[in-house]
């Protein structure tokens, strides 16, 4: 267990002015990009983690930390106003949200958001700090042959639950992993696959994958789909009765059970790797509406749809950080990022985590809790700021953000063949989204690949090369039989789907 | 018959497993004597895993996707001019060129109005640079 003065130091560590700069500057940034349709906070973490390496450890991931939460709560405000989420989890949120601002109460439908975000983001906080310590402990007993298990289950896992076709999930997690190998083997050294150019020998950097994928592939993708229309992306209706701009404390308070099931549900959807925010919004919204007296005002205008939704979304961010800081393994494409942000600083993630770096995983805790209270605070004051501020013409964001990917994998990987790598991984990732291959499993596999190979290595090494000596390892046995389950329940969920198709495609 | 989409992208997924497997791999991979697996174990696994779904893929019916030729051809044209400009930066560098790549995209998207044509293409590109050269003592391409 972590030593009380470990975790006192940690927190202390946190609460410095330098660090709480760091976070209002990170939940500003996140709150204002999220509310970009197109943009949003896994964009902008991209973005962000390159000018990271100036600063600290902490500072850097409570910056990052702070894009992310913010996020949860600039997502909302496109989707309420002009009923296009900023962000994919936000997409549930319109369906409530949008119908209230038509009502004339857009003010009340954001800050209900906003309260509900941070409601939601406070309950995961709470249960990721209090088990992610334990579990880590358990995780320490895990051996090579245990670890290349629940890699195997991950891999299961999310190659079902991300994208709608299992052997599309199963193709990009493939390639995810090829291209991993791509660079020095991790147990001899020897140069694979880089024909001769030994600036790949480090392996692709995942800075220029990432952003590559997710950000200028996106981006391309929005300027190339515009039809000559240049406007503002956002506009704000005009506001009438003054107590249609606020939340009551009695309108809260009255949508407390909705949103303990949305930050319940949150949690535990955001604990298991592939999920995501956006499943939970909307399972977090059906049963707000199925246990409803009544279920037929959800979808025009219901405050308790909007709590449902981002109650959840929001949980999922400090619960997807579960599996990261305990096992080393990222449910989602931001965890995915933030334990690249770990890795530049020096850090290895994993269960030793708490062990070697205590300190600094408890002054992230205290990060944690000063971007919810931030973000509350900087929600109320800046709501109407980032509508007007997030005028600006997508020209502009899209340019900008351009630029900023170009210097943010220049100045991380220290040269302009980083970028060109970006580029190339742009066009692939356009590829992949337009006939349904998830690169949100790519980027995952991409990230495990040399864990999992080295998980092999050593697996092989323990069991002589006899891979029948797995039964003697009863955990491995229990993951390994745990992704044949899972493989197999949704085989046959999609066989269920489309019952004159044996196995039919879903994108 | 018409192809579905989805049924080429498993032809090509599972040639691009076979490429991968007998041609490319034994190329651009060495064998070494020491070690528990070979450093091509991994990559011949996932190869063969690749064959495998793309025959899955392309034998089961999958979607028609609707074809957009139009938004296929802008995504080439603006993945060009970034790499055009890539080329130039490396030239001539991030300072000088930054404008003119902005400037080329925003006309290229349909942005008239001067005022943010000014600062996409020297409001922006000074930005960076301020926080770049000047905050983060960091070099720019």
């Amino acid at each position: 267990m972590v030593d009380l003065d470990i975790i006192l130091a940690g927190l202390s560590d946190a609460f410095t002015l330098w660090n709480l700069c760091f976070v209002v500057f990170g939940v500003v940034l996140g709150q204002l990009v999220a509310a970009i349709p197109g943009i949003g906070p896994v964009m902008a973490i991209a973005i962000a983690i390159p000018f990271t390496f100036a600063l600290d450890p902490l500072p850097a991931i409570a910056f990052l930390v702070g894009v992310c939460k913010g996020g949860t709560v600039g997502g909302a405000i496109p989707a309420i106003l002009i009923n296009t989420p900023g962000t994919p989890d936000s997409a549930a949120t319109a369906l409530d949200g949008h119908p209230l601002a038509l009502q004339g109460k857009p003010l009340k439908a954001t800050k209900m958001a906003l309260f509900s975000s941070v409601t939601g983001d406070t309950f995961s906080d709470i249960v990721l700090i209090t088990v992610s310590a334990p579990l880590a402990i358990l995780a320490l007993r895990m051996g090579p042959v245990e670890v290349f298990a629940l890699m195997v289950f991950a891999f299961a896992l999310i190659s079902g639950l991300v994208g709608k076709s299992l052997i599309k999930g199963a193709i990009a997690a493939a390639l995810g992993l090829l291209v991993s190998t791509i660079g020095a083997d991790p147990e001899n050294y020897s140069p694979r696959l880089i024909f001769g150019n030994y600036a790949l020998y480090d392996g692709l950097p995942l800075a220029s994958v990432a952003l590559g994928m997710l950000a200028i592939s996106e981006i391309v993708a929005r300027l190339a789909r515009n039809k000559g229309i240049n406007d503002a992306a956002i506009k704000l209706s005009s506001v009438g009765d003054p107590a249609d701009n606020r939340v009551s404390w009695a309108e809260y308070w009255a949508c407390r059970y909705t949103l303990l099931r949305g930050a319940v549900v949150g949690t535990l959807l955001g604990a298991t790797p592939g999920i995501g925010s956006t499943a939970a919004a909307f399972m977090s919204y059906s049963s707000a509406k199925a246990a409803s007296k009544d279920p037929d005002s959800f979808g025009k205008g219901n405050i308790h749809g909007i709590a449902a939704t981002e109650s959840a979304n929001s949980a999922v961010v400090g619960s997807n950080l579960i599996p990261l800081l305990t096992l080393g393994i990222p449910g989602s494409v931001s965890a995915a990022l933030i334990i690249s942000a770990f890795m530049i600083h020096g850090i290895q993630p994993g269960p030793l985590l708490f062990q070697n770096q205590g300190r600094l995983i408890y002054g992230l805790f205290g990060a944690m809790i000063m971007a919810n209270f931030l973000n509350l605070w900087i929600g109320q004051l800046g709501l109407r700021l980032w509508v007007k501020v997030v005028s600006a013409p997508q020209s502009f964001i899209y340019v900008s953000a351009i630029l900023l990917c170009i210097v943010g994998v220049s100045i991380s990987e220290g040269g302009l063949f980083s970028v060109v790598i970006m580029l190339i991984f742009a066009a692939l990732g356009y590829i992949m989204t337009r006939y349904g291959f998830s690169i949100v499993i790519f980027i995952i596999a991409f990230f495990l690949g040399p864990r999992f190979e080295i998980s092999i290595a050593q697996s092989t090494a323990l069991m002589s090369g006899d891979w029948f000596r797995i039964v003697e390892y009863p955990i491995a046995i229990v993951l390994l039989g745990l992704a044949g389950l899972t493989l197999f329940y949704f085989l046959r969920s999609l066989r269920a789907a489309n019952p004159n198709i044996s196995t039919e495609s879903k994108i | 018959m018409k192809l579905e989409a989805d049924r080429i992208a498993g032809l090509i997924i599972a040639a691009l497993g076979l490429v991968l497997l007998f041609v490319i791999f034994p190329f651009a991979i060495e064998d070494m004597d020491d070690g528990s697996i070979q450093p091509d174990t991994l990559p011949n696994a996932i190869a063969a895993f690749l064959v495998i779904c793309g025959v899955l893929q392309a034998i089961k019916r999958g979607e028609q996707v609707k074809r957009n030729t139009q938004e296929l051809m802008m995504v080439v044209l603006y993945l060009v001019v970034i790499a055009t400009g890539l080329f130039a930066i490396s030239r001539l560098g991030f300072v000088i060129v930054s404008p003119f790549l902005a400037f080329a995209i925003m006309l290229i998207f349909g942005e008239r109005r001067p005022g943010w044509l000014a600062l996409g293409c020297v409001g922006m590109p000074a930005a960076i640079w301020f926080l770049v050269v000047q905050v983060l003592e960091r070099p720019l391409p």
